[in-house]
């Protein structure tokens, strides 16, 4: 890592203060002296945990898939939902907007990224330059402010909430799997830094 | 001198990370796994409709509890049935039998009542009856309708015949006793031979009171017969009230016999009187002929000695009147064949007792034993044959024979008796002397006339008036402002004055009695005594 | 042509790439290394800010008028808005509910907004004090932005689990999409402003 940051000068994408990063060791941080803006995060061994999350976070999205994520009983009655069932009926009743609004960066988004994420991840690591690293770099980053898992498990928990008062709701198997993968998924991107993933894709393109 | 340098290699070595994901495949799988183990087996069921069933969420249910959950409706090949795929849970793998029943359960209003209403908000489900028979099987055909008896249940089954349809139908419940012991499972038409078969189910335990004597009556409804016996209003129960039913039952008198098996075949008789109509087997026949009118009189109208009856009324006999053999003296007698039943009059039911009966009357014949038409029911108008000793009665043929049978002969009674009697009246009415009563009360009247014309009546209101007039003329000097009251006011006011002082007197005397003769004193205080010393 | 403040990267005739930090002289438009437009500071970033914003606020309008869904319970529809779900909650005594949706579908996309809006004025004013204060407030209006989804998430799944026919149904109202709108549109105003804005008015203390 040290090769990469050696005297790296960027600005700040915050207040465009020109700095120089000297070195960045595993595990430290580099911020802007005058915003603090954080400019680059060395993480120990990311790539490697960042592929590895990756793969965990779609082994588990697709779990999350296949089995009941809710049910709901209440007076003899029974309501059960899988994620893809939701998002069809969604789809039937007329709101495919809200379905796309919700399924998008619930599940397309983050999978796309996962997607993406790999294809960038191995190349580097095998030190093979590839023509798509580039746009997939520039997409994953694109899509990243559009994820929301983290929020759809907070509104999971309010709606919990919610219908709990009036019945019991049942977490299904793929609840759990949502959650491991939500998990999976901000470990793998908390171990990719943008600046230095640049960094590393310059390096092996040019 | 330099030192020589290190050769740095770098020792690829794989990150522990790697266990997350494997972890998270593992538990993937392993839940996969789990999932298809507690699967059952995947059973099809054509039905005709798909109506109550939905994709993913109709159940299959066993004794209330999910045994299945159908993943699929779809239309089937010829577009004529419905496919159902149902996944089953692993446990109900031996329910799926050769002869396991499906059918949807949703709300139903047929004969047999409502049922199903709590689908109406908890969606439909399927039932399941479990076969018996020893072959698995995955593919069925649903039932319509829920059947009337699950496979499996114990009892007996038995086919009743009948002439007529309408009484009772499919769902039906026969009746022990008025308790519902089975139902009518199906309901056939011959065209040909123009009956009806029903299949009959008795559940068990009381499949053990259907016996090869057993007989069975329609009871729906409520029965109303109107005969010579009175007007007779039977109902069974509620339901058979409703829904229509059969009742089981043995007439007294009828051995048990051995019990029913399946497939014995009884006939459905109409009403309770027709099941019960002929329990004995012997009779003997008469012939009474009425030379009055036979109007009310019904075949199967009883025939009754003295109240109890003991036979019944077969026919009239219009051929025979007809042709030779009428009447005793009177051309319009008019034969009626009856039956009595010596069984009836508590006599053992046999040929003998036959004899012994018929022996017996043509010896009472001469006794005065006699058959009259009675009224049964005057609400009606219908009759029934009485015989009874009429020791009065005019002598009769006894040995008479018309068609091969002995004869009772008849008086009149009854009705006849009554138009007697209310010609009797007429000529009673008519032996009054009314046209001297008449004349005589115009007589009467004539005077009375006289009394009223006289000229001491025509002077009577002049008198009235005058006693009237002197009344008032006393009633007013008594008046308020008269003379009379001026004189009598001052009295009244001394009378007052010397009634208070009176009274004054009176309390006086009471307090000291002889005050009247002494002064009144007033008592001093009463005084010790002194000491005595 | 105004100054740029000295140490900036624009003060020294450079660009840096939004995407890949890397420098580049200003002169180019687009970055040599990953393609994506290069521009010193964002163009007419005040602008789109704005229009964003507005477009944003009208949204909201119906995101709280209209209902966000309605209840079906045994063939009688209920509608309920946003601010009528919170208000149901604090009914059933549900408080920190109540709070949450309350904070994730008012508070915060209003203080974006605020935020936002405050944050242009500073800058058209040419403020040049509380760098940091403002620069920490951007920070936080652009994490905070994707929070405010919640609620649409609520009703989402709530839509899709309590269908029970005749008995208790949900559906979804049109509050839903506009306040979904809300979200992303206030998320992309955030993003269309650029933080540099605010430094460009530090004046160099001369030593």
């Amino acid at each position: 890592m040290d090769e990469l940051v050696q005297n790296l000068r960027i600005a700040c994408h915050e207040c465009d203060l020109l700095v120089t990063i000297q070195t960045l060791d595993a595990g430290a941080t580099a911020s802007c002296p005058q915003c603090g803006h954080t400019l680059a995060k060395n993480t120990p061994d990311g790539l490697n945990k960042a592929l590895a999350f990756s793969l965990a976070a779609a082994i588990s999205l697709v779990f999350s898939n296949l089995f009941p994520f809710l049910s709901l009983q209440a007076s003899g009655l029974e309501q059960v939902m899988t994620l893809p069932q939701s998002a069809y009926e969604l789809y039937l009743d007329g709101y495919w907007t809200i379905a796309l609004l919700v399924m998008g960066p619930i599940m397309g988004i983050p999978a796309l990224m996962l997607a993406t994420l790999a294809a960038i991840v191995i190349p580097l690591m095998r030190s093979q330059p590839a023509e798509w690293l580039i746009p997939a770099a520039r997409f994953l980053f694109f899509l990243n402010p559009w994820s929301m898992v983290e929020v759809f498990v907070i509104g999971v928990l309010v709606s919990l909430v919610k219908i709990g008062a009036m019945a019991t709701v049942i977490l299904g198997i793929s609840f759990w799997a949502y959650i491991a993968f939500a998990i999976c998924f901000i470990a793998a991107l908390t171990n990719v830094d943008q600046t230095l993933l640049w960094r590393r894709i310059e390096a092996l393109q040019t | 001198m330099t030192d020589a340098h290190a050769t740095v290699t770098h020792k690829r070595k794989l990150s522990g990370v790697w266990v997350v994901p494997g972890i998270a495949l593992l538990m993937g799988i392993w839940m996969v796994i789990y999932t298809l183990q507690s699967q059952g087996p995947e059973v099809t069921i054509t039905f005709s409709t798909a109506e109550g069933i939905e994709e993913g969420k109709t159940k299959i249910k066993f004794r209330d509890v999910e045994i299945g959950l159908v993943e699929s409706a779809g239309l089937g090949e010829d577009l004529e049935t419905v496919v159902v795929v149902a996944q089953f849970e692993k446990e109900a793998e031996s329910l799926l039998r050769e002869d396991t029943q499906f059918w949807v359960v949703r709300p139903r209003i047929g004969r047999g009542g409502v049922s199903g209403i709590s689908t109406l908000l908890s969606g439909g489900y399927i039932q399941i009856a479990p076969g018996t028979s020893n072959s698995k099987q995955t593919e069925f055909i649903g039932l319509e309708e829920p059947p009337q008896t699950p496979s499996g249940t114990p009892g007996v089954r038995v086919i009743l015949t009948a002439k007529r349809a309408g009484m009772v139908g499919v769902g039906d419940p026969v009746l022990y006793e008025g308790y519902t012991v089975g139902w009518v499972e199906t309901e056939v038409f011959d065209p040909e031979t123009r009956t009806l078969t029903y299949e009959v189910f008795i559940e068990a335990p009381y499949d053990a009171y259907v016996r090869t004597t057993s007989r069975f009556w329609n009871v729906s409804g409520v029965h109303v017969s109107a005969g010579a016996d009175g007007i007779d209003v039977k109902m069974a129960s509620l339901e058979a009230l409703i829904a229509g039913g059969i009742q089981i039952g043995r007439p007294e008198g009828i051995g048990e016999g051995e019990p029913a098996t399946n497939s014995t075949t009884y006939e459905l008789f109409e009403d309770y009187a027709a099941a019960h109509a002929r329990p004995y087997h012997h009779h003997v026949e008469f012939v009474v002929e009425f030379p009055q009118s036979v109007r009310g009189l019904l075949p199967g109208a009883p025939v009754e000695f003295r109240g109890l009856p003991f036979g019944r009324v077969e026919r009239i006999m219009l051929d025979e009147l007809t042709s030779g053999g009428l009447g005793q003296n009177d051309q319009r007698a008019i034969p009626v064949l009856i039956s009595l039943t010596p069984a009836r009059l508590a006599l053992p039911d046999t040929a003998a007792s036959v004899d012994n009966l018929r022996d017996t009357i043509r010896m009472r014949i001469p006794q005065g034993m006699r058959a009259t038409l009675a009224t049964g029911n005057l609400l009606t108008g219908s009759l029934y044959v009485s015989i009874d000793l009429y020791p009065n009665a005019p002598p009769a043929d006894a040995e008479r024979v018309v068609e091969g049978r002995p004869t009772i002969p008849t008086i009149e009674s009854g009705l006849g008796g009554i138009e007697q009697r209310i010609s009797l009246l007429l000529d009673r009415l008519n032996a009054l002397p009314l046209d001297e009563t008449v004349t005589e009360l115009q007589g009467t009247l004539a005077g009375v006339n006289k009394i009223i014309s006289s000229d001491e009546m025509q002077a009577l209101p002049e008198t009235l008036d005058q006693t009237i007039e002197e009344l008032r003329v006393t009633v007013a000097s008594f008046s308020a402002d008269s003379e009379l009251q001026a004189r009598l006011l001052p009295t009244v006011t001394e009378l007052q004055r010397t009634i208070v002082s009176l009274r004054e007197v009176l309390d006086t005397v009471s307090e000291q009695p002889n005050s009247l003769i002494f002064n009144r004193e007033y008592r001093e205080d009463p005084r010790p005594p002194a000491g005595s010393q | 042509m105004s100054a740029f403040p000295p140490g900036t990267a624009a003060a020294e005739g450079l660009a840096s790439c939004h995407t890949c930090a890397k420098l580049s002289p200003s002169s180019l438009h687009h970055c040599p290394l990953c393609g994506s437009a290069l521009h010193v500071r964002m163009t007419d970033s005040l602008q789109k800010t704005i229009a964003l914003v507005i477009t944003a606020v009208i949204l909201y309008i119906p995101a709280n008028v209209l209902p966000i869904m309605t209840t079906t319970q045994l063939g009688t529809p209920e509608d309920s808005t946003i601010i009528g779900g919170v208000v149901l909650l604090i009914h059933h005594g549900s408080f920190p509910i109540a709070a949450v949706i309350f904070i994730a579908s008012v508070l915060v996309p209003t203080g974006k907004l605020i935020a936002i809006c405050w944050l242009c004025l500073s800058v058209s004013r040419r403020q040049n004090t509380s760098f940091e204060q403002r620069t920490k407030l951007y920070r936080a209006t652009e994490f905070v932005g994707k929070w405010s989804m919640t609620d649409v998430f609520v009703v989402a799944i709530l839509v899709a689990l309590i269908q029970m026919g005749g008995l208790l149904n949900i559906t979804a109202g049109p509050a839903a999409i506009a306040f979904g709108g809300v979200v992303i549109v206030t998320m992309l105003a955030a993003h269309s402003f650029d933080p540099r804005l605010i430094w460009d008015q530090v004046e160099t203390t001369n030593d």
